[in-house]
């Protein structure tokens, strides 16, 4: 009759011995509509399996429209973090009636005892649920193992080395022999490298002949990978450098060599190649049409399972490669030292997945001299609008001349925010604060940052009030699955991202922490010993979530015909476990805001 | 031995016939000095057994036998009796093979006193439930009398009279089926899905816990 269906998690966790005790010991209840299955503070005496039915989870503590925090249907379990704890932290009862399948707590006990990952389920952090949830999608018929999981030492060459002393000629007879492009040059001290086209355009262009030794022609400046790496990292990297080849290291000794059109190969699929297309348009019209392309690369990577991480590093390398081309083709090219194009918000902390508004600014050296700044920054905002780029609504811009300026401009700037300390002045600072050199002399930006960290990260006063926003939401956790209108969903933005990414970037405003990325600023203030570092994994890993989620809404939406933006998310929609992974998101949040509070000593604002 | 305490004592029989009652009544006393006393005694707990038997057409008979403790609000499916029954395991190995794996029973028993006493003593005193439950008891009552010489002396609850009386009452249009299957999707439970004595003890256990609820709430 009601076979225990042991075939998904956690019941996976076991072997089929364990897995036959569990059957064997399970008993079968019921609970009428309405009854209370587990009570707050009750101890826990079983863990429940949901065979049919629904149960609420509900904090009697809070008034009633916002008691519901967690929803559990057939399939769910429940009831096994009670016995960990010692006792039940929320009421359970029954929406429905129910049938669920009871294990006791002595045998639940003894299957922790035996099976440790079983028990690791239950009292893993969000991290390993996450790990879990995305092994599980892959599984389903996706081929993340192809792209995520590829690692360098898969798709290398062997090294060609070639001694520096060596002439042209001899290189050329190696090259055409062994079918490469590319030679290692041992020089004295370093390595170095020479292409094909390094020693045509030394033969054609330069003064050399066919007897000239190599090392006149070697690029000595090298980007190296670990063996151990992603392949995809070596891909940022060559993005990020505008190189097509990067050298393998082992410590000091030469592994292989990955070469662009290898690991295109190797990913094979059109989405991956939008890179390769930015670095090769050579006018506008071209790089609008590999700008267009982003969000199909996005689906890509997405539908195959990669970790959001690095989705986001490589659009950022990509969005910045995309700017920094437009910039590059319509400011002349005297400018470029004398001023710094920056990126700001979600763009300057690296985690815009689609295009969302440009918010740019422009950074002067104070000496420059550029009469036509103006005219050809509303250029180059009308550009990034053609490349998909849409508009700011607050017009932080480059083509508005307020976020132009020199160098002591900016600080200016920074001194009066600071004094000012009102609504306006604080977001002007987190905007600068987040801002991301993207083409031009990035010593400029950091010129301004110092200044903007000298002035502020001793400031215990302004940092309170700039911490006081990423409280401006409530959590809401209250809301779930109790929506007056469930269709229109939670708001992940105000109520996950938010508070998240201004904590974090308060606390990395106070510890003078120079990465822009909310991801890279946790590692910092964890390597900072600011947060510890369970807490900063789950942050992040919380983070992630967030964006997934609403990255996953956005692409729905995109397919629209009328796309409207939202941050929401319909709970409804979500699995269990996702639904499960998301209310543990927002604990976390909630979690973070008190300590930012305590911190920061926002009790009584 | 007031007039009370004897109604009491004999609350659990009175649904019986008269000649069951003075046989129970005959019983207990000729056992008031064996082990067996306790089983006599009425039962004042909460607790019930829900029993499931098949029991093959040829001879010699094979029979399987299932019993599934419940309280009013759980069916402990963790503790179960079963066993399949059989004279000598070289008889009828092709029936005895087909029940082994229909029911997925331990290797075979012989209905001897041991074996027998074991299902007594895990039943006790308490009532049985069951679907067509006299159809159920009837060939173990005929073992435990040969073995044990006494037949089981429980109170009894046949659910299928149980569900006829209730379907009656709320669709007197209705025609009660005598399958259990029909029995349990009319009562939106989970259907039975391997015919095994185990899950029919089980899922009678089930139906007789959404039946008492029901006449908690109708009565």
């Amino acid at each position: 009759m009601v076979e225990v269906d042991l075939s998904q998690l956690p019941f996976t966790l076991m072997d089929e011995a364990g897995r036959d005790h569990v059957r064997r010991g399970m008993d079968l209840a019921y609970f009428d509509r309405d009854e209370i299955i587990l009570e707050m503070g009750q101890p826990g005496e079983s863990v429940f399996l949901i065979h049919k039915g629904e149960v609420a989870e509900l904090d009697p503590t809070l008034p009633a429209a916002s008691a519901r925090i967690g929803h559990y249907t057939a399939g769910d379990l429940f009831g096994a973090i009670s016995i960990l704890n010692g006792k039940s932290r929320y009421r359970f009862q029954a929406e429905q009636e129910c049938l669920c399948y009871v294990m006791p707590k002595a045998l639940f006990t003894q299957l922790c005892r035996h099976y440790p990952p079983f028990e690791q389920f239950f009292k893993q952090s969000l991290s390993h649920k996450a790990r879990l949830l995305t092994e599980k999608r892959a599984e389903g018929g996706v081929t993340m193992a192809g792209f995520m999981l590829a690692k360098v030492n898969e798709c290398m060459r062997e090294p060609l080395l070639i001694d520096a002393s060596k002439s042209i000629h001899d290189a050329v007879r190696q090259l055409h022999d062994s079918h490469a492009d590319s030679l290692l040059v041992a020089t004295a001290g370093a390595l170095g490298m020479v292409t094909k086209t390094d020693l045509l355009n030394g033969l054609v262009l330069g003064n050399c002949t066919q007897a000239t030794p190599v090392e006149a022609l070697a690029n000595v400046s090298l980007v190296t990978v670990a063996p151990e790496q992603y392949l995809f990292e070596a891909l940022i990297l060559m993005t990020r450098h505008k190189v097509a080849r990067v050298v393998v290291m082992e410590g000091e000794s030469v592994k292989g060599v990955v070469e662009l059109m290898d690991v295109l190969s190797f990913f094979s699929s059109r989405s991956y190649v939008v890179s390769l297309q930015v670095e090769q348009a050579s006018s506008l019209e071209a790089l609008a049409a590999a700008s267009q392309r982003t969000p199909e690369l996005v689906n890509a990577l997405m539908a195959q399972g990669v970790k959001l991480r690095f989705a986001m590093d490589l659009l950022a390398a990509l969005n910045g490669r995309i700017m920094s081309k437009a910039w590059s083709f319509t400011v002349p090219e005297q400018y470029h030292t004398q001023s710094c194009l920056m990126v700001m918000g979600s763009e300057g902390r690296g985690e815009q997945i689609l295009k969302t508004d440009q918010d740019n600014g422009l950074i002067l050296a104070d000496d420059c001299q550029w009469p036509t700044v103006a005219e050809e920054m509303n250029t180059l905002t009308e550009t990034l609008i053609q490349l998909g780029y849409p508009p700011c609504p607050g017009n932080i811009m480059v083509s508005n001349p307020e976020w132009v300026g020199t160098v002591s401009q900016w600080k200016n700037n920074i001194t009066k925010w600071v004094n000012a300390r009102d609504g306006d002045s604080l977001m002007k600072l987190a905007i600068l604060l987040d801002s991301h050199g993207v083409a031009g002399n990035p010593a400029l930006l950091d010129q301004v940052r110092e200044a903007l960290f000298e002035r502020c990260s001793h400031d215990e006063l302004l940092l309170s009030y700039f911490a006081r926003a990423a409280l401006r939401f409530s959590t809401p956790l209250t809301l779930f699955g109790s929506l007056k209108k469930p269709q229109h969903g939670i708001d992940i933005k105000k109520g996950g991202i938010f508070p998240i990414v201004h904590g974090v970037r308060t606390m990395a405003l106070e510890r003078r922490i120079n990465a822009t990325s909310t991801l890279d600023r946790l590692d910092a203030l964890a390597a900072d010993g600011r947060l510890d570092r369970r807490f900063a994994d789950d942050l992040g890993e919380a983070l992630a979530l967030f964006t997934e989620l609403r990255l996953r809404q956005q692409l729905q939406e995109l397919d629209n015909v009328n796309p409207k933006r939202t941050n929401r998310v319909v709970v409804q929609e979500l699995s269990s476990l996702e639904r499960d992974l998301l209310r543990e998101a927002l604990r976390i949040v909630k979690d973070f805001k008190q300590r930012l509070s305590h911190r920061y000593h926002l009790e009584y604002s | 031995m007031s007039g009370m305490r004897l109604l009491d004592r004999h609350m659990t029989l009175f649904s019986g016939s008269l000649r069951t009652l003075l046989q129970r009544e005959s019983d207990r006393r000729r056992w008031a000095d064996s082990p067996y006393a306790w089983l006599f005694q009425p039962y004042m707990g909460e607790e019930a057994v829900a029993m499931a038997c098949q029991v093959s057409a040829v001879q010699p008979a094979v029979m399987s036998v299932a019993a599934v403790v419940l309280s009013p609000r759980q069916v402990h499916t963790s503790r179960t009796w079963v066993a399949t029954l059989v004279a000598s395991s070289a008889l009828a190995p092709a029936t005895l093979r087909r029940h082994h794996q229909l029911h997925a029973t331990h290797s075979p028993r012989s209905p001897d006193a041991e074996c027998l006493s074991e299902l007594a003593e895990f039943i006790g005193n308490r009532p049985l439930v069951g679907w067509q439950l006299e159809n159920t008891i009837e060939p173990l009552n005929g073992l435990f009398r040969n073995v044990l010489g006494f037949g089981l002396p429980n109170a009894q609850v046949d659910i299928a009279k149980l569900h006829g009386r209730q379907l009656r009452r709320l669709h007197p249009h209705i025609e009660a089926s005598s399958r259990l299957g029909d029995a349990l999707t009319r009562w939106k439970l989970p259907p039975l899905t391997w015919p095994s004595v185990v899950s029919e003890a089980t899922a009678s256990a089930l139906l007789y816990l959404r039946l008492q609820r029901e006449i908690a709430l109708t009565a």
